[in-house]
């Protein structure tokens, strides 16, 4: 090969790995632009949503369908949702928002009660305004970690997380005292109640910190909650391709929320 | 600022497309042509998308 | 070149003469870039090895000196209970790619007159 010869062969792989990087560059400006505006990428990593949702699920959040609750324009371009009771939603929690825990903050949770509105639970059952609410998703797995009765006998019993301001939000029913949730503000909680920390423990999620509705599942890996919380990140990829296909869960593969 | 995401979205997608079509092109034209093309591929895009996850 | 094209953005078309060019993205790069902050957006620092956060501190670093003014000035922490945290944040990174995307360009452009 001559001097030449090489020269440009050398300077066709520079140009060919500029093409790459900028392909790349390209590439991640649009994969940041969908994950800001349409879609977002979350995976489960606790049981506080089983049965419903399982250890491990990776899901899709629609961000486009509760953006009204901050602007109403958006109504006349997007399709909305109108945010009901029963909807799971996925939120930044207030505590870990406190906290600045930008790694732990989203949460999946149900909505259970809506602003204005007075919840009481008693033995695990939720009333709200003094009616018991049906709740056919709800499961009790697991050891006990969260009281069965809201809001708490005992003022010393409030949860360190939940907001002072909202402790005085109560109101004398024939059931006993009920927690008033303030304006603005949203009851969320698990549905597998014994193991789920929730409002009940951390106060009611502000509009302002809904993320998004869950869409469908693109991934679901069957491991532990040690697995996605405490390995390191290479040792989680390490065991997750290994047990790829035995552990993956094909059939809830696009199951839709 | 920008409650509304669709506001957000709006100024997001005409900032990038108009970058874009500067480092691609060099003539007046290709440029806004490219710049309007790409802007209405990320705005339609997503509220195609949008529009097409709630039905599906 | 690259060191200077993306150190300012724009900076490298600017040297090369594509004066309208350089402009629009020195201009285009800064608003992205100071509405992601006015919009409570963080600059992402290398905390862990997780392949976001590393692509979220290419994205903020990718931006050049706008990086180092914010971090000198204290600026650019973000405010995740803001509701447009994430936009925000998106805007800088996308700054700081796009910065990069035009500092490999005016590099190429070097190049190809070295060549020629």
């Amino acid at each position: 090969m001559t001097i030449r010869s090489k020269k440009k062969t050398k300077q066709k792989k520079e140009g060919v790995l500029r093409e790459n990087i900028e392909m790349i560059l390209e590439v991640l400006v649009l994969v940041f632009f969908i994950n800001a505006f349409l879609l977002q990428s979350f995976g489960i990593p606790t049981p506080s949503m089983e049965d419903n949702m399982l250890v491990g699920d990776h899901l899709l959040v629609d961000k486009v369908a509760y953006s009204h609750a901050l602007s109403q324009i958006d109504g006349f371009v997007f399709p909305q949702l109108e945010i009901r009771r029963g909807m799971i939603v996925v939120f930044k929690a207030p505590h870990e928002v406190e906290a600045g825990n930008l790694d732990t903050m989203t949460y999946v949770k149900r909505i259970i009660g809506l602003p204005g509105e007075l919840i009481k639970i008693v033995e695990s059952k939720v009333h709200i305004n003094g009616t018991p609410l049906v709740e056919p998703y709800t499961f009790f797995r697991g050891d006990v970690l969260v009281t069965a009765d809201f809001p708490p006998e005992n003022a010393i019993l409030w949860g360190n997380d939940f907001p002072t301001q909202f402790r005085k939000n109560l109101e004398y029913t024939e059931m006993g005292m009920a927690f008033r949730i303030p304006e603005g503000y949203y009851f969320c909680m698990g549905d597998n109640r014994n193991l789920s920390a929730d409002s009940r423990i951390w106060g009611p999620v502000p509009k302002d910190f809904l993320i998004g509705k869950p869409w469908r599942i693109y991934w679901s890996f069957e491991a532990s909650t040690d697995h996605f919380l405490n390995k390191g990140f290479f040792k989680r990829l390490f065991d997750t391709v290994v047990h790829f296909f035995k552990q993956t869960r094909w059939k809830r593969f696009l199951k839709k929320y | 600022m920008f409650r509304s995401h669709l506001i957000s979205l709006l100024v997001f997608s005409g900032l990038v497309s108009v970058i874009m079509a500067f480092i691609k092109f060099d003539e007046k034209k290709a440029i806004i042509r490219y710049a309007v093309k790409y802007f209405l591929y990320m705005v339609g895009g997503v509220i195609l998308f949008s529009w097409i996850m709630r039905f599906l | 070149m690259f060191i200077a094209a993306w150190l300012v953005p724009g900076s490298g078309h600017y040297m090369h003469g594509k004066r309208v060019k350089g402009v629009v993205f020195f201009s285009g790069i800064l608003t992205l870039f100071v509405l992601g902050l006015i919009m409570s957006g963080g600059v992402t620092d290398l905390y862990d090895t997780k392949p976001l956060t590393f692509l979220g501190f290419l994205g903020s670093i990718g931006s050049g000196s706008l990086y180092f003014i914010t971090k000198i000035f204290g600026l650019g922490a973000g405010d995740i209970a803001a509701y447009n945290y994430l936009s925000g944040t998106t805007y800088i990174a996308v700054a700081g790619f796009l910065n990069l995307f035009i500092a490999v360009k005016a590099y190429g452009i070097t190049k190809e007159k070295k060549d020629v």
